[in-house]
């Protein structure tokens, strides 16, 4: 009995937001037909939306980060999974690059190809023809797929004006690598880069090209000297995001996180695993539902979630309506 | 007044949805049914170690998530641990799929539940832990069918499990091997179980042996392997379908199918690989991608025909 009336409810529930959301429809129609003619902003790709988004964050838009590409859907790192993001609408795809021998940037997570693809070795002792020989392993290492390795260059102008490109794996090392590519295709202002060490590290490293990039500092629970790393990367060169790791829901960390969210600064979180987020990872939304894990996030001053679920992060956030770019 | 009885007209509309959804959602007797009737068009999708994409693979959720998606047979695989206890793994070892190291059957079933399973991008996930193949079944039971791969090497207790849980009619049996050795091995066992046998043109006296099964067991169903489609193959499709038997075709990679793979369905086109797949006759389908294969089959594919 109890059953049949919660079943009621929900039907009763169901006809309510059918019968709204038609009404909503009709509302939202007239607006978006003006926008197109008349506003500027019409006028912009996606990904140059996207990175304003990113540049002034609001509570009505939470930005749709991707681990590796939708790697349920195909190899991690290869267009294919890319491509899959694209069409979700995703904002932001993470993605790992490593140097060949012969100097170019290619999409792969581990230093060795061994997980991945259907060959042995590092990265670094293979040239890039060595590479795109191989090709790359389903997700679990079931056999093999027709995807080939992805150069950074290929990855750019598959992603030129459609998605933001998070560049993992070139900090301290291969950012001038990576930049020579962005600037080639175009696409400077598509890519993210990220890292741990401290500006003063970065800035002798690179000097001015510190300006001339994206960057978002990533701040662990194991920092030194948090308080001066991000005060010093803010009077360096203002970031426009960071990314936030904490393994505690009350501490130093997602403090920060509340000055930021006042400052207009994009925070970035990682859905991905249970330390990086204090607990409130993609696992959880299987087993306490998505408001317990991605919701907690968003509550808790996330702009920007990675997650490893893309299609159901996509679904939740519309649900929510934090999605109106 | 109107509002109130547009309201009860979609209060109406959803509960009608809503009833016909579930009773699009197939219990395991709908499958054991279908699987028995080669004149049945509904098309069997079977989820080759369960929906690895979205839980770890021969996991206990990759199982539930078959389930929710409408997939007619789970395929798993069965190992033994050392205390003789059947886990679902498919290696011999533990070390692709968890964060352990080691053989199987060197390592009691308690230890090999303090393992966790890894997801996708090999990240030991704690909420996965290695199933029994018991808790397999319990999940499985009145819902969805079970090919249990690599089961034969302890064929009797396998089925001594399968029969206390009363499911032995949810299980699936395969062999590449001929009728005489797959009688030798399995004794008065093979007429008892839902057994078929797994053909390839590459084997010169394949139309004997598939006569020979069809006289001696008359099997549901044959696996047809093919790396290329030529007319032996099309014989053995007619072949199959004469001795009123279902053609089950993988379409897991290219040589299995003559090209005809899932990844090509995602990139190339469905209508060239899966559609063609059906075109031939099969009704039922091995899948690395159980979500899209029901969702082409439903919608683009069985509205022509009905």
């Amino acid at each position: 009995m109890k059953n049949k009336m919660k079943n009621y409810k929900l039907y009763i529930t169901f006809a309510l937001t059918l019968a709204l959301g038609s009404c909503n429809v009709k509302q939202s129609q007239a607006p978006l037909q003006e926008a197109k003619v008349a506003s500027p902003i019409a006028s912009k790709n996606r990904a140059e939306k996207i990175l304003d988004k990113i540049k002034n964050p609001t509570k009505d838009y939470v930005l749709a980060v991707a681990h590796r590409g939708d790697w349920r859907y195909a190899p991690e790192n290869s267009l294919l999974s890319i491509q899959r993001c694209i069409d979700l609408g995703i904002d932001i795809v993470e993605l790992d690059f490593r140097l060949t021998k012969d100097g170019h940037l290619v999409a792969m997570h581990d230093y060795t190809v061994d997980r991945t693809t259907t060959g042995k070795g590092k990265v670094s002792d293979m040239t890039l023809a060595e590479v795109k020989a191989l090709r790359l392993k389903s997700n679990c290492g079931i056999r093999y797929s027709r995807q080939q390795v992805p150069t950074l260059e290929e990855v750019m102008e598959l992603c030129k004006g459609k998605i933001m490109v998070n560049l993992d794996k070139t900090e301290g090392e291969t950012v001038q690598e990576a930049f020579d590519i962005l600037k080639k295709t175009g696409t400077v202002n598509q890519g993210i880069f990220k890292g741990d060490d401290s500006i003063e590290f970065m800035r002798e490293k690179y000097g001015s090209l510190m300006d001339s990039i994206i960057y978002f500092p990533k701040v662990w629970p194991r920092t030194k000297g948090k308080t001066a790393f991000i005060a010093n990367y803010n009077r360096e060169i203002s970031p426009i995001g960071y990314e936030m790791i904490f393994d505690e829901e009350e501490c130093f960390i997602t403090e920060e996180i509340k000055r930021m969210n006042q400052q207009g600064i994009t925070v970035q979180t990682c859905a991905l695993w249970d330390d990086l987020v204090a607990g409130h990872n993609d696992e959880r939304v299987l087993i306490d539902g998505p408001d317990a894990a991605w919701g907690w996030l968003i509550d808790n001053g996330t702009n920007a979630l990675m997650t490893d679920r893309p299609e159901e992060l996509i679904k939740y956030l519309e649900e929510r309506g934090v999605r109106n770019l | 007044m109107k509002p109130i009885i547009s309201l009860f007209i979609k209060i109406g509309a959803v509960l009608l949805w809503s009833i016909s959804a579930q009773a699009q959602q197939k219990s395991a007797q709908d499958w054991i049914n279908i699987l028995q009737d080669h004149q049945a068009k509904e098309v069997m999708v079977i989820a080759h170690r369960g929906d690895w994409r979205n839980a770890p693979e021969n996991s206990l959720q990759a199982i539930e998530n078959c389930i929710k998606m409408g997939v007619a047979v789970a395929e798993i695989d069965i190992q033994r641990s050392k205390d003789g206890h059947f886990v679902l793994m498919h290696d011999r070892t533990i070390d692709r799929t968890t964060n352990g190291k080691g053989k199987v059957e060197n390592y009691t079933l308690a230890e090999l539940q303090g393992f966790y399973l890894k997801d996708g991008l090999g990240v030991p996930q704690p909420v996965y832990t290695i199933p029994t193949l018991e808790a397999a079944l319990k999940i499985s039971k009145g819902k969805i069918l079970l090919n249990l791969d690599k089961a034969d090497r302890w064929l009797e207790d396998v089925l001594a499990l399968v029969d206390k849980m009363e499911m032995r009619d949810h299980c699936i049996f395969k062999s590449s091997k001929p009728y005489a050795e797959v009688k030798a091995q399995m004794g008065d066992e093979l007429e008892k179980v839902w057994f078929m046998p797994i053909v390839r043109p590459s084997n010169p006296n394949v139309l004997e042996d598939i006569k020979e099964y069809q006289e001696k067991i008359k099997p549901v169903a044959f696996e047809v392997c093919f790396p290329e489609y030529d007319a032996k193959t099309q014989a053995i499709f007619d072949a199959v379908k004469q001795g009123e038997g279902k053609v089950w075709i993988n379409s897991l990679w290219d040589f299995l199918s003559g090209g005809h793979s899932d990844e090509r369905a995602m990139v190339e086109g469905k209508d060239e690989t899966w559609g063609w797949i059906l075109e031939q006759g099969a009704t039922m389908i091995q899948t690395d991608r159980p979500e899209a294969l029901i969702h082409y089959i439903k919608n683009e594919k069985q509205n022509e025909e009905l």
